[in-house]
């Protein structure tokens, strides 16, 4: 695939921010709802567990940025493999996310 | 249902297909980009973004100050998998959909004209554009069934 890059892959620790925040937000959801006492600290401290994983999802988000940038920005980074990946990732979170609830639901 | 949270629920749905509509729109645009094109798609994947994130705080409105009562008539109703499976599943799938929509932006603003040559980012966009219009139509489908679920339940 061809590639032309005049600017710095600023887009680069985006991407990685974006990876790991899905990642993040499957952790979150299977660790709330199969350790309780996480699913009552995120309530306890946000209002509602679901406001409290947006927020912790923002905040990782923001802080993978952060940390990636000066990483991230220094080489050419193909954002078409960070998609192919993400593209990957999000298919199998969304499996596992409706999977889980599907056997919580049948047989939990 | 009062008429305000009808009224919420319909503006989560609306900002839900506008989100479907314009990140379509962008992705047909960057199949074959020109610089109309690209100035089209800026715009197209910025309405994406704000729909995203509008029927996101919409939405948690109301699936935090509202839904509850609904929760429960669906929980006891003839579909219980509209809220025990579905809106289990869609309440957190949708949090994956602002940041995806977020790198999207990124990348065909920062990119722009750019993009009629590098065929990387522009893949990238593609994948991008595709996911999030594939995505509002199964969120746009979840909310229908767990609408449908509290209609059951009142029989």
């Amino acid at each position: 695939m061809t590639s032309v890059k005049s600017k710095k892959s600023l887009e680069a620790p985006i991407g990685a921010a974006t990876l790991i925040t899905t990642f993040a937000i499957l952790v979150m959801t299977l660790g709330s709802e199969l350790y309780s006492p996480s699913k009552a600290w995120l309530a306890a401290t946000f209002g509602h567990h679901w406001i409290g994983k947006g927020i912790l999802s923002i905040v990782v988000f923001l802080v993978v940025i952060a940390l990636s940038y000066s990483r991230l920005t220094k080489a050419e980074r193909s954002m078409a493999t960070w998609s192919n990946r993400l593209f990957a990732t999000v298919i199998l979170v969304t499996v596992i996310i409706i999977g889980f609830f599907t056997y919580e639901f049948f047989f939990g | 249902m009062e008429l305000a949270g009808e009224g919420i629920l319909i503006l989560h749905a609306m900002f839900g297909e506008l989100a479907f509509i314009t990140f379509g729109w962008a992705f047909v645009e960057l199949m074959e980009p020109t610089k109309t094109r690209i100035v089209r798609a800026k715009w197209a994947t910025l309405a994406g973004f704000l729909g995203t994130v509008l029927s996101w705080i919409v939405g948690g409105y109301y699936y935090v100050a509202l839904y509850p009562k609904a929760r429960n008539l669906i929980r006891g109703g003839p579909w219980p998998w509209g809220h025990l499976i579905i809106m289990e599943a869609k309440e957190h799938l949708f949090l994956i959909g602002p940041f995806l929509a977020a790198l999207l932006l990124f990348i065909v603003w920062w990119k722009g004209e750019e993009l009629m040559v590098d065929s990387d980012s522009r893949w990238a966009s593609l994948v991008l554009s595709g996911i999030l219009t594939a995505g509002a139509i199964v969120m746009l489908f979840m909310g229908a069934i767990i609408g449908i679920s509290e209609r059951v339940a009142l029989g």
